[in-house]
């Protein structure tokens, strides 16, 4: 009995702690879009689904419920962001080639929403404001995958 | 079935799904216990930081930080991938979650590893469903178990300590922490 408890126990933990490589839906890597092609014009792609593919830069550390993809094109990378819990992503998938199958999110925000934002965001970490970034209005781009593959 | 039995099953079954709840109570309390403090410390990962200076000849390729990264935090393993985020910066993954960062203006390697908290990965992961599957009916079991020692804790004595004494004031005292926060943030 008592080898049998710690037996399950062991299984258990290992099952749990296992890292898994598909999220979701079954990813279809039959069309791929560049992630370039898929931010130089986020309005063309509005609403479709698309399958990109990237090496996995960064993966939120606390829930995995992010993970950033390297862009084909230099210095870019896109966030894949997912509500906590739908999907968690491994920190070990860091350094791995991914494929993602989803929709672009994208939102542009006017000079003062910005530091309006940083303002609440410089309070909130006990900080100074640096507005000496915010020049203009930006676009956030973010990318909702409904499925993902890491090799 | 007459009120001295159904007092006595009450506190048969208190007690044995009492028992029945001890894992997940261990596993739920240790994991509450770990998140709630998330803003303090990473309750998931433990982290190894190391930084060393390094000489950057003008000629160095992708590959010469690379091996330079092995050298200097003696890397035995082949990485896995290397990313320019910048200009300024590359990133070069290698296996057992280790990451050395090269900040190019400031001729440094920034080396960071991880590894997963024992035991504390699996409770935090459970405690916020990331298994989902029959984790969902097994800790839906669970809380229905809750529910059941909270109600039947009601009825477990009588007299002075019970709910009409002692018990229901403690009740109360308890209840009313909830309360308060609900009365002021909700």
């Amino acid at each position: 009995m008592k080898k049998f408890i710690i037996l399950n126990s062991l299984i258990f933990l290992f099952t749990t702690a296992h890292a898994a490589t598909e999220f979701g839906k079954k990813v279809n890597k039959s069309q791929l879009t560049p992630i370039s092609e898929l931010l130089a014009d986020a309005k063309k792609f509005d609403g479709k689904e698309v399958t990109i593919k990237g090496m996995v830069t960064n993966v939120c550390s606390y829930r995995g419920c992010w993970m950033e993809f390297a862009s084909d094109k230099a210095y870019q990378t896109l966030r894949l962001k997912v509500r906590d819990g739908d999907m968690v992503f491994p920190l070990s998938a860091k350094g791995k080639v991914a494929y993602a199958t989803g929709t672009l999110k994208y939102k542009t925000y006017s000079k003062e929403e910005l530091i309006a934002q940083e303002k609440k965001y410089a309070k909130k970490q006990n900080k100074k404001a640096d507005l000496s970034q915010i020049t203009g209005p930006k676009t956030f781009y973010q990318f909702s995958p409904s499925g993902v593959h890491i090799e | 079935m007459n009120k001295k039995s159904l007092f006595l099953l009450n506190r048969a079954l208190h007690r044995d799904i009492g028992y029945l709840s001890i894992g997940f109570t261990i596993l739920f309390a240790l994991s509450g216990l770990a998140l709630n403090h998330r803003d303090d410390w990473n309750p998931n990962y433990s982290f190894v930081h190391k930084k060393e200076k390094i000489q950057i000849d003008k000629s160095f390729q992708d590959n010469d930080y690379i091996e330079k990264a092995k050298e200097v935090f003696h890397i035995q393993e082949k990485e896995k991938g290397a990313f320019w985020s910048s200009p300024n910066q590359l990133k070069i993954f290698f296996p057992h979650d280790t990451t050395v960062t090269l900040m190019k203006d400031q001729k440094t390697l920034f080396y960071e590893s991880l590894k997963p908290r024992l035991f504390l990965r699996a409770f935090n992961g459970l405690h916020v469903n990331e298994v989902k599957s029959y984790w969902i009916v097994a800790s839906d079991i669970y809380s229905i178990f809750l529910l059941y020692l909270a109600l039947s804790a009601i009825f477990m004595i009588k007299g002075s300590k019970g709910i009409k004494g002692r018990g229901g004031i403690l009740a109360l005292v308890g209840l009313s922490v909830p309360l308060f926060f609900i009365w002021n943030f909700f």
